[in-house]
């Protein structure tokens, strides 16, 4: 289980990401109705859940683009909103999409400058080159493909070498070779990662954790090694989070 | 099928409360044309110019800003029905009618407090009108499949050819406006059937070739680009926000039906807004009236300015991507710096208008110090209040350029608001210098005001997170 501790990892705090009791609704909409969950510095954990329970509401939440109506959320202890905060965090969105009527190095260039990159030539270089987008630099993002839309919305979440780690679906769109690259790039940083996806195959791939919500609740939290063990050793990963979400009893 | 069709068109195009809208005003203007005595409004000769003017202007405008009101949804799903080309198109048209031409048939009022002539002349006019509003549906149509470098060339060749009836040429379709019903009804007539008939066509084609379209009307690659490496957060926000220009009228009565981004070099942007200042100014060196008071080429002049200006800024919002600004900087700083970005512009912009009021006054038109004070200190503040308004009210963000982000609604109107204020601010800076300089010191004090709400920017970024903003 992934509990709030109190040692210490990263200096100060032993959790790099805090959701304490966050309840969240849009309009008369209730998306988040106290979640609570909390990730050491440096783990890897996915979030796990069905469509509409809360996943990119509780990733927009931790990155300070939304506030709780109540409860808190922390990262490495401190408001999302802050300015230390956003130093720390990489952010990639469902779907994302850079910016229209910049390039692709442009795009590159403009979020290393305002996000005050050091060598920032040298970063941009080997993200194009990294991504395999040095064919694209000068294309229209509007012109990309979708997978290319993608690599570059991969190079733009981890320019600045974060600590943190919030990615919702991070290997949407991109080919075999690509998804493998991606993965290596997010291994080499040491972050911290959440990431938010409905799909088990890619929450093993890039996590070792996994918390499990449904209706804006946290139901299930653990390695992934306790959750297979929820089934039959021959059962599906994939049955085993049906069964949670849905509140039906384990097999054994 | 074809009334459901144009029924399901209609409605997944514009919400209910700006159809209501719509129809409000268009009655509004029909009794405005029919009972509203000439003498009421003091414009004189100079309606011809006017009128003129504001068609080429609407002409120009839907040839280089028009587009095909098309959702993402209708290349997905209505394409795939078992429609046939012609309903579709027909269907289409109607639509496009309602987002574009329509705007000009609202002027409809306007041109007929001015009219004089016998009941079937000013029938044929009116019948004139619609027609124009159905001319410049087929050019923003047409336009779509067309290249910058073409568009540009159609659009010139209108806006002149609206323009030659005020040298006395009388087969242009805008000669209906200086007593040559029935030489301009011909040529509008003749301009529909050959533009009517291009936009059918490429209505009826369109679900086949959308893609190839949308991907030949420019190039996949910038030709020269930006460089931000080495700059502050705050010179690589400006430098972006410097070169782009981005216009719209999404919020339809008079607008694209798609948005529209150009990244513009500044100088080069100043070289046909001093063509048009230098142009202002002979308008109002022939109309200055001797009595003192301002000439109704400035204060229509400022008025549009302050209508015009204004609408420029709204959609910086729509392309802003708040995963990536907003994850990286704090809002009130991002905003502060687009902000700098945006009144350094606009008052760039203004430049050659203040340059021409400046000559004006030293000769003596009235007005021309007002129109200094009002383009000097008022509009500049306008990127900050309309940045400030569309936040707040009506946000929506742009993904696909090609296709209609959203719906358009009534809410979309609140975009408008500004452009009330800064229409009034025009008219109000007239009266005196006191006057103008009071409505400056004001409208720097709203923006001020505005700047400094730290609390205010990111309830705006929450707000914009919440209608979908990623």
């Amino acid at each position: 289980m992934v509990l709030v501790e109190e040692e210490t990892l990263s200096g100060t705090h032993t959790n790099c990401i805090s959701v304490n009791d966050v309840t969240k609704s849009y309009g008369k909409n209730p998306a988040l109705s106290g979640l609570s969950f909390s990730i050491p510095c440096g783990e890897k954990y996915s979030l796990i859940g069905p469509n509409g329970a809360g996943k990119s509401t509780t990733l927009k939440l931790l990155v300070g683009l939304l506030v709780p109506d109540r409860g808190s959320v922390s990262i490495d202890g401190i408001d999302p909103t802050t300015k230390r905060a956003k130093k720390l965090i990489g952010y990639l969105p469902e779907d994302a999409s850079p910016y229209n009527t910049l390039s692709v190095r442009e795009n590159l260039e403009y979020i290393g400058a305002i996000r005050e990159v050091q060598n920032l030539r040298e970063r941009v270089d080997q993200l194009i080159y990294e991504m395999g987008l040095s064919e694209y630099e000068k294309s229209k993002v509007s012109k990309l493909s979708r997978g290319n839309r993608q690599k570059l919305a991969v190079a733009l979440s981890v320019i600045h070498e974060p600590d943190i780690l919030l990615l919702d679906e991070p290997l949407n769109y991109l080919d075999i070779p690509t998804q493998e690259k991606t993965i290596s790039i997010f291994d080499r940083l040491n972050a911290t990662v959440l990431v938010s996806t409905h799909i088990m195959s890619i929450a093993e791939r890039l996590t070792h954790g996994a918390i499990v919500i449904s209706r804006g609740r946290t139901i299930w939290d653990g390695t992934m090694e306790q959750l297979k063990q929820l089934g039959d050793p021959t059962e599906a990963i994939e049955k085993i989070v049906m069964r949670l979400m849905t509140g039906a009893a384990p097999t054994h | 099928m074809q009334p459901r069709l144009i029924r399901l068109l209609i409605a997944s195009r514009f919400s209910r409360p700006l159809i209501g809208v719509m129809i409000f005003v268009l009655v509004y203007s029909v009794l405005m044309g029919f009972f509203v005595p000439p003498e009421a409004v003091q414009m004189g000769e100079f309606w011809t110019y006017y009128i003129i003017g504001i068609t080429a202007f609407f002409l120009i405008l839907m040839t280089m800003i028009g587009g095909i009101a098309i959702m993402k949804s209708d290349l997905d799903y209505l394409f795939t029905l078992p429609l046939s080309r012609r309903e579709l198109a027909v269907s289409f048209y109607i639509t496009q009618f309602l987002a574009t031409g329509i705007s000009y048939v609202l002027l409809f009022g306007y041109v007929f407090i001015f009219i004089q002539g016998t009941s079937a002349e000013k029938l044929m006019l009116a019948g004139d009108m619609v027609l124009i509003g159905l001319l410049q549906t087929a050019l923003s149509i047409v336009s779509f499949r067309l290249e910058t470098r073409q568009k540009a060339l159609l659009a010139g060749a209108m806006g002149v050819y609206a323009l030659l009836p005020l040298a006395g040429f009388s087969y242009s379709f805008t000669s209906i406006f200086t007593g040559h019903i029935l030489e301009g009804t011909i040529v509008i007539v003749i301009l529909n059937v050959i533009f009517n008939y291009l936009a059918l066509t490429q209505l009826s084609t369109i679900e086949l070739g959308f893609t190839k379209i949308t991907s030949i009307r420019s190039s996949a690659e910038y030709k020269t680009t930006e460089k931000f490496v080495g700059l502050s957060q705050r010179a690589a926000i400006v430098r972006r926000y410097l070169s782009e220009i981005s216009f719209t009228g999404r919020f339809n009565l008079g607008g694209s039906v798609s948005v529209r981004v150009s990244r513009i070099r500044l100088r080069t942007l100043l070289i046909p807004v001093a063509a048009i200042a230098v142009v202002y100014g002979y308008f109002a060196l022939i109309f200055n009236p001797a009595d003192g008071s301002p000439g109704v080429a400035v204060v229509l002049s400022m008025m549009y300015l302050g209508i015009f200006i204004p609408m420029f800024f709204p959609e910086v919002f729509s392309h802003e991507r708040a995963w990536l600004a907003f994850s990286s900087m704090t809002a009130k700083n991002y905003w502060t710096y687009i902000v700098y970005a945006k009144v350094i512009q606009t008052f760039a912009m203004m430049l050659p208008f203040i340059g021409v009021n400046i000559v004006l006054a030293i000769i003596g038109v009235s007005g021309a110090v007002n129109a200094i004070i009002y383009l000097g200190m008022v509009l500049p503040t306008s990127p900050l209040i309309s940045l400030y308004f569309s936040g707040k009210y009506s946000p929506a963000q742009v993904i696909d350029m090609e296709t209609l982000p959203a719906e358009f609604s009534l809410r979309q109107l609140a975009t408008l608001v500004p452009v009330i204020f800064f229409t009034a601010a025009a008219i109000v800076s007239m009266f005196s210098i006191i006057l103008a300089l009071v409505c400056g010191a004001f409208f720097i004090t709203i923006a001020l005001a505005i700047l400094m709400g730290n609390k205010r920017w990111n309830r705006i970024v929450y707000r914009l997170t919440e209608k979908g903003f990623v």
